[in-house]
């Protein structure tokens, strides 16, 4: 299925058979420990589901000084 | 995907306990939990003044909303703002921003304190110099860390300071912890912790870290919700051991959720046993810097021997220079 993504200030289209944030998270190589994720612009835990056409924003919190 | 306990939409799972949170209720146990690590500590008595260093970022914007919350209406209890300016263009200009409007917005009184004012040079001064060969061992991270403590404790103590407060989180203390175990720094150790111990002289302004049981993500998500602080610039110098062993615990912590959480319990309980060791061992003698007359363990101290090998001649100031936030 397709979604929309934005990550480090870039958004664009992803195919992806994932079925949760966590595993679109594992599909980027992204640890689920440095981000929050947003869908639909609703702050969600990393369990939550994901469907077609989703706008899924993945926002990095940890800190560099 | 469960729901918060309450019956709302979970906004936030905590993985190594199982619950689910509702914004509202995350919101109210988050500040339960800062509120038990400030009574459990005791960081906070009666007739204090406060000062919160203030970045700008997340960690530093929560902990002055949250103080300013919790002893906001305290009559004994004044809570003022301190940032420091490093100088460092495109991150600190844009963050000192963000400090002024949360100072204003919540109330605080506010002082700014710069590098190139009160030491004569800013970070990106001293980093144009590296990059035209000069000082090349100096690591930007360690001096930059040693001018902020010392000018946040100096300006601190000059505005009347009890204690200093800062946003360090659960994520920067195990990250300490780690370092200073792999770097066998074991006087360094056994001045972390919860509470301030160790090193008494009049003139160190007892340091307190209330987000100190908090994980960062957590900081985050609070900062988030209740529009703390929505600054997520990083310092673009940003090298070193740290950010190698933050990489390292997030990974673990990814694949056994808690380990952070029990890393630094476990470092707690051992800390009353290391603190006797470090003490038998011989503490450094606390003096004064011949130079600026600054707590040390030494002749002169780290700023005054950093400022020399960068060829800063500064005549010594009787008080900083400081800039009230209007
Ligand atoms: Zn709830
Ligand atoms: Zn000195």
């Amino acid at each position: 299925m397709k979604i929309k993504i934005a990550w480090l200030e870039e958004a664009k289209e992803m195919e992806t058979s994932s079925k949760t944030v966590l595993g679109i998270l594992k599909e980027l190589k992204i640890n689920p420990e440095i981000v929050l994720v947003s869908v639909n612009n609703e702050i969600v835990p990393d369990d939550s589901p994901i469907k077609e056409n989703d706008y899924v924003e993945i926002l990095k919190v940890v800190s560099g000084g | 995907m469960d729901n918060c306990s309450c019956g709302a939409r979970a906004i936030y799972t905590r993985k190594y306990e199982g619950n689910s949170y509702c914004a509202s209720c995350f919101k109210d146990q988050f500040e339960k939990r800062v509120k038990r690590t400030i009574r459990e500590h005791s960081l906070v008595g009666k007739n204090e003044v406060i000062v919160v260093g203030l970045s700008g970022g997340k960690d530093s914007s929560v902990s002055l909303a949250l103080m300013k919350k919790i002893f906001g209406e305290r009559p004994d209890i004044r809570i003022i703002a301190v940032s420091i300016d490093e100088g460092i263009e495109h991150y600190r200009d844009k963050s000192l921003e963000v400090t002024k409007s949360l100072t204003r917005k919540l109330g605080v009184d506010h002082y700014i304190v710069s590098f190139k004012t009160n030491l004569g040079k800013s970070i990106d001064d001293v980093m144009a110099a590296r990059a035209r060969g000069e000082n090349k061992n100096l690591n930007s991270c360690t001096f930059c860390g040693v001018f902020r403590r010392y000018l946040l404790n100096r300006a601190s103590r000059e505005l009347g300071a009890t204690k200093v407060c800062t946003g360090h989180n659960m994520d920067d203390e195990a990250q300490a912890v780690l370092i200073n175990y792999l770097k066998g720094d074991l006087k360094r150790l056994a001045r972390m912790g919860p509470s301030p111990a160790m090193v008494k002289n009049a003139k160190f302004i007892p340091r307190i870290k209330p987000l100190r049981d908090i994980p960062e993500k957590e900081v985050a998500l609070y900062a988030l919700i209740t529009k703390a602080g929505n600054y997520w610039g990083e310092c673009p110098y940003v090298s070193g051991i740290r950010f190698e062993v933050r990489d390292f615990l997030n990974d673990v912590e990814a694949k056994h959720s808690g380990t952070k959480f029990s890393f630094l319990r476990t470092f707690d309980a051992m800390l009353p046993v290391l603190r006797e060791t470090a003490t038998r061992s011989g503490l450094p003698e606390i003096t004064e810097c011949e130079t600026c007359g600054e707590p040390c363990s030494g002749e002169i101290c780290k700023v005054c021997e950093l400022l020399d090998k960068l060829d800063v001649n500064l005549a010594p100031q009787e008080t900083l220079e400081t800039e009230l936030v209007k």
